[in-house]
């Protein structure tokens, strides 16, 4: 799978901060995963993240450029209530950046959209083991369609 | 100063898949033909399917629904007053560049609503006149399914096997067939094997972005070439600001280029394809002198009726790993179980039930599919317990017509070319509310059945307006209708609609594949009656 190159996007640093600060009270360290902000939700991730998605810049920058992160959980909280797009635009920049990392996929064991070569797949991979005798167990019970008369009521 | 262009045999508004579907007929037919298509031509190389961005671009850039996306050549709808949002893609190939690709016919009794079931009304065709049409379209088209579905009356099938089931499909079918229940592999409009020069689907599971290999069908590739080898022209860039007349009679379409350029396109004939809002919207700003409530709207039916189809999905999650990001999407098996009425329930008509796959990481990961319970250390522990594991069913339950819901043109709201843009009034009924209820407990049954250890249910998904019906609906009396049985207006005897605008009744089902069933019929038979077509002098 092929990732958007190009320039690094302009973000201030006052938002790479707080996605940092955000994502990991999102995504903790914890259960043998690293925490959004080792997986640079504030810094490369977000770059790969705004190159293929410029229009979230503006958003981000409204939402966190002057946050006030002493509280993260009552700030995402309100931003949640009083600012839904920007609470999508805050949690999707951060979920996107973490779960296309490299890393994490090898962690997750996700390889990505595979392409698989469906003329190659046997019939018993594609169709799977009793998969058609079931098939033929549904025609077995017969029709279920209703008959319909040929003429509308309405004629 | 409007530009004049040479008069067409037939001017077609709209190239997607009921503008392909007439086009290639009209156009080998020997007739000439002009679409006017406010889109463009997409490679497939555009597309995001196969690279990482594939699941954020899907949420802008490639997002369904016009407002959000947001495109130059996207009009804004004003959905204020609409409980689903609509959901369409503006280019060669319409909408059918992001559907599914689930490809159903509507069933017998769809057709007879108002004699089985006393309510909406029945359409003025049965399933068996269209079944002829279902067939030719569904060979143009290279549908891949398996002959001999019980929900249907005997015919021919789709001319390719099924596409795989996988894993999870294969639980699902195991839980009905214990239950006694209905299933069958979906039809699809995605090739199972190599088709007509088309390479088949390789299963990358990203449909709803674009198919960066052609696998999945859409008029782009499978109607309008063939058209322009047979001499069609498609003029890209184009939007309509209004179909003219003249005594009567349709004698061409005002339009507007990219560089905000007027233009008139003169035609004997002229075809509506733009989508049951397009059309209804077309109509409405066609409103002059003579038709001051909108063109050929005596019945003051332009643009009600509209129909969306309420959709849920009730999710199950299993134990093992299905890899349930994969897979076409598109579904894997379709269920007709509970399709037909049964008053005891409380409603009346029922829902197609389609089984998908769940999608990538991000999806998976958002609050939207896990809930705010997503965040914090048990992010990781949710995420690992949902991804790759879930089956979907989606329920697509029948739209009843409400003269109430309806596109009208908004007050301020326009397009990049200052036409006005369309407004949805439209009101989930309470016969749709309790038959999504149902059938919500009738597919978590399923799912449990099958092995899942926990049920999620998504209802009345507001992004769910795929499915664009009913705003100039076909009948035979033209005070209650605004086509006749063949697609032709009944003010106006040159104009054709050939889009889901002119279905009667929703059905319960994906409506793609009676779309272009109904196109290809009604093309079919302007070219039977072309001796008796009134045209321009």
């Amino acid at each position: 799978m092929s990732a958007t190159i190009g320039k690094r996007p302009t973000v201030s640093d006052s938002v790479r901060t707080a996605l940092g600060t955000i994502g990991d009270f999102l995504i903790p360290e914890a259960h043998h995963m690293p925490a959004a902000s080792a997986m640079g939700v504030g810094t490369g991730q977000l770059d790969v993240v705004l190159r293929s998605r410029p229009d979230l810049t503006p958003l981000l920058e409204e939402a966190l450029a002057n946050a006030d992160l002493s509280d993260v959980e009552t700030f995402v909280a309100r931003l949640r209530d009083d600012s839904p797009d920007a609470y999508d635009a805050v949690t999707l920049t951060i979920v996107a950046g973490y779960y296309m990392h490299p890393e994490i996929h090898d962690r997750i064991g996700y390889p990505g959209q595979v392409a698989k070569d469906v003329q190659r797949m046997s019939e018993r991979e594609i169709y799977l083991d009793g998969l058609m005798e079931l098939a033929q167990k549904v025609v077995d019970r017969g029709p279920i369609y209703r008959p319909t008369p040929t003429r509308s009521e309405s004629e | 100063m409007a530009t004049r262009q040479d008069r067409a045999d037939v001017l077609i508004i709209g190239a997607g898949a009921s503008g392909g579907i007439a086009g290639r007929f009209l156009a080998e037919s020997g007739l000439s033909v002009v679409c006017l298509e406010q889109g463009r031509w997409h490679d497939r190389s555009e597309f995001r399917g196969n690279s990482a961005d594939w699941e954020i671009t899907g949420r802008k850039q490639w997002f369904p629904n016009p407002t959000l996306r947001g495109l130059p050549q996207d009009y804004p709808i004003n959905e204020d007053e609409s409980d689903i949002a609509p959901l369409m893609f503006n280019g060669v190939g319409g909408s059918m560049i992001l559907y599914a690709g689930v490809w159903p016919r509507m069933l017998p009794s769809d057709f007879r609503v108002r004699t089985l079931d006393g309510v909406a009304d029945d359409w003025p065709l049965t399933y068996e006149e269209l079944q002829p049409y279902y067939e030719r379209t569904e060979a143009q088209i290279g549908v891949s399914g398996l002959e001999g579905d019980p929900a249907y009356p005997p015919g021919a099938g789709p001319p390719l096997p099924p596409l795989p089931l996988g894993q999870g499909a294969l639980k699902i079918a195991r839980a009905h067939d214990r239950l006694g229940w209905h299933w069958w592999p979906e039809p699809n409009a995605i090739l199972s094997r190599p088709y007509l020069g088309r390479r088949p689907c390789v299963q990358a599971g990203t449909c709803q972005q674009g198919c960066n290999e052609g696998a999945k069908a859409s008029t782009d590739q499978t109607h309008w070439p063939m058209a322009i080898d047979h001499g069609a022209k498609v003029v890209t860039g184009a939007r309509v600001r209004r179909i003219v007349t003249q005594g009567g009679l349709a004698i061409g379409a005002e339009w507007v280029d990219e560089q905000g350029k007027e233009h008139f396109q003169a035609a004997d004939v002229v075809v509506l394809a733009a989508n049951a809002i397009g059309t209804a919207r077309l109509l409405l700003n066609s409103a002059g002198v003579d038709w001051p409530d909108g063109l050929a709207n005596s019945s003051g039916l332009v643009g009600r009726r509209l129909m969306m189809h309420p959709f849920a999905s009730v999710t199950g999650l299993f134990d093992e790993n299905l890899e349930s990001w994969q897979g076409q999407f598109g579904c894997s098996i379709e269920s007709f179980e509970f399709y037909e009425t049964d008053e005891s329930r409380g409603f009346v008509r029922g829902a197609k039930w389609g089984l998908a796959p769940t999608g990538g990481p991000i999806n998976m990961a958002l609050p939207a599919r896990a809930g705010e319970s997503a965040w914090g250390p048990n992010h990781h522990l949710l995420f690992k317990e949902r991804f790759g594991k879930g089956q979907s069913w989606g329920l697509f339950g029948e739209d009843l017509p409400n003269e109430e819901n309806r596109v009208v043109i908004d007050d301020d709201l326009e397009d990049g070319s200052g036409i006005p843009s369309p407004k949805l009034i439209y009101k989930v009924s309470e016969n749709s509310r309790k038959l999504l209820d149902f059938h919500i407990e009738k597919a978590s049954e399923s799912m449990i059945e099958a092995g899942a250890h926990k049920v999620e249910v998504d209802t009345l998904m507001r992004y769910s307006g795929w499915h664009l019906l009913g705003t100039a609906r076909m009948g035979d009396d033209p005070a209650t209708s605004v086509v006749d049985r063949w697609g032709r207006f009944h003010d106006i005897p040159n104009l054709y609609a050939v889009d889901g605008s002119v279905f009667v009744t929703s059905s319960g089902t994906n409506p793609t594949s009676t779309i272009a069933a109904l196109a290809m019929r009604t093309a079919e038979h302007m070219v039977e009656d072309r001796y008796h077509q009134r045209i321009p002098a």
